[in-house]
This record gives C-alpha cells, sequence and structure tokens, in this order.
C-alpha cells in the first residue's frame, strides 16, 4: 500500500511527514481505536500514548515497564501492553508489543520492534510517499 | 483542497486532540476520553484520533534505552 506523507505546518513552513492511520484493539475485550501514528525508523517500538489505555480498557501499570531515551531529557517509562494493529485500509493484521507512554507528546510512533518487524517500509521522500508491505500475518 | 488551506485548518487545534473525519476535525479536547465523548455526541463513531504536533518544532524521534 502506498500512501501520501501528511503535511503539516512546521518552523520553516510547510513540512511533509510519513504519518499513517492505524486500529489499535486490544484482543482481550475487543475494544478498539484509530490513532494517526508517525512511521519512526528511528523509534524502538510502537509507542502510543497512554490516554489510549483507558479507551482500550487496559491496566496501563499491569504492563512491563518500559524505558525510553529520547533525543534529549532523561529517560521515561512506559508500560508493554500486547495489541492487535492493522492499517486502516488493510486486511492484515498483527499481535504485537505496544509501550503506552505517559506525556507522550505525540499520538503514536509506529518504531522498529512490532511495526518493521511486520512492514517492508518504503520511505520515497523525494516523492512524499511511503510504501508499506505487510510480511505475514493473520487476515481480518 | 489545496495544502495550505490543509495545514492552516489544524493550526488552531495544536497541542490539542482532534477527532478526525476525512481530515475534517470532528470534536477536539485536552484529553482523548474528552474527545470521543464529543465526537460521540456529535453522532461521529468511527474517526481518528491525532495529537496535532506544535508548528513551532520539526518532529524528531525516541529511542530506546536499555
Amino acid at each position: 500500500m502506498k500512501y501520501d506523507y501528511t503535511p503539516r505546518m512546521g518552523p520553516t513552513g510547510i513540512e511533509y511527514d510519513p504519518f499513517v492511520d492505524v486500529v489499535f484493539t486490544n484482543p482481550s475485550n475487543g475494544l478498539s481505536v484509530e490513532i494517526r501514528c508517525l512511521i519512526d525508523s528511528g523509534a524502538g517500538g510502537i509507542i502510543l500514548s497512554a490516554e489510549f489505555a483507558e479507551l482500550l480498557g487496559l491496566d496501563l501499570k499491569r504492563g512491563d515497564e518500559h524505558l525510553y531515551q529520547g533525543i534529549a531529557h532523561d529517560p521515561v517509562s512506559a508500560y508493554d501492553h500486547e495489541l492487535m494493529i492493522r492499517l486502516k485500509e488493510d486486511r492484515h493484521a498483527f499481535r504485537v508489543v505496544c509501550s503506552l507512554m505517559p506525556g507522550l507528546k505525540a499520538s503514536g510512533l509506529l518504531g522498529q520492534r512490532g511495526f518493521f518487524d511486520h512492514y517492508k517500509v518504503v520511505f520515497e521522500r523525494a516523492k512524499k510517499r511511503i510504501e508499506l508491505t505487510p510480511l505475514s500475518s493473520s487476515t481480518t | 483542497m489545496d495544502t495550505k488551506t490543509r495545514v492552516n485548518k489544524l493550526k488552531p487545534f495544536e497541542h490539542k486532540w482532534v477527532a478526525l473525519v476525512d481530515d475534517e476535525v470532528i470534536a477536539s479536547g485536552e484529553s482523548v476520553v474528552e474527545v470521543k465523548r464529543k465526537a460521540e455526541q456529535a453522532g461521529v463513531k468511527h474517526f481518528v484520533f491525532y495529537l496535532v504536533p506544535s508548528s513551532a518544532a520539526s518532529l524528531a524521534p525516541a529511542t530506546p534505552w536499555h
């Protein structure tokens, strides 16, 4: 599947970033949310705002604690939970660990563990386009 | 809709959570729970959550620390 980069206003004018819409489902109760996430090859895993724990029926701190170091400040804690992920316009779904992070200043990041494990990701920045190919999965 | 118009539509919502349907803001608020409630009150059940980034900065990645 091919997706256009998403335009947004940045400090030097319009910037284009690789966002995609992803459906996250708690396999324990079927609750799901759709989140616009940044594909972030520099992130270690899939990181979501901890605010989604309530909507997904998760007890945030029952997940394993996982520290993340950003490019500034001290490492911050997140809590790992297993969720199903599916691109909005796709039928392939994967069961992955997602880290829910309090205070994350983004709705969601799609990083190496969990996302790049399951998708071939081709950034075509010159064309402002991303190509995502599922590597294997169950389908819904 | 041209790119500038599309981008400027989100400008009033910087740092806020929004519910989007086809890139239109259906609801906004300080938390996802508030946004979900407002969207559902508006009769919208299927939407995308997005935390609108600041226009004052470019985006930077996170990396794991062990």
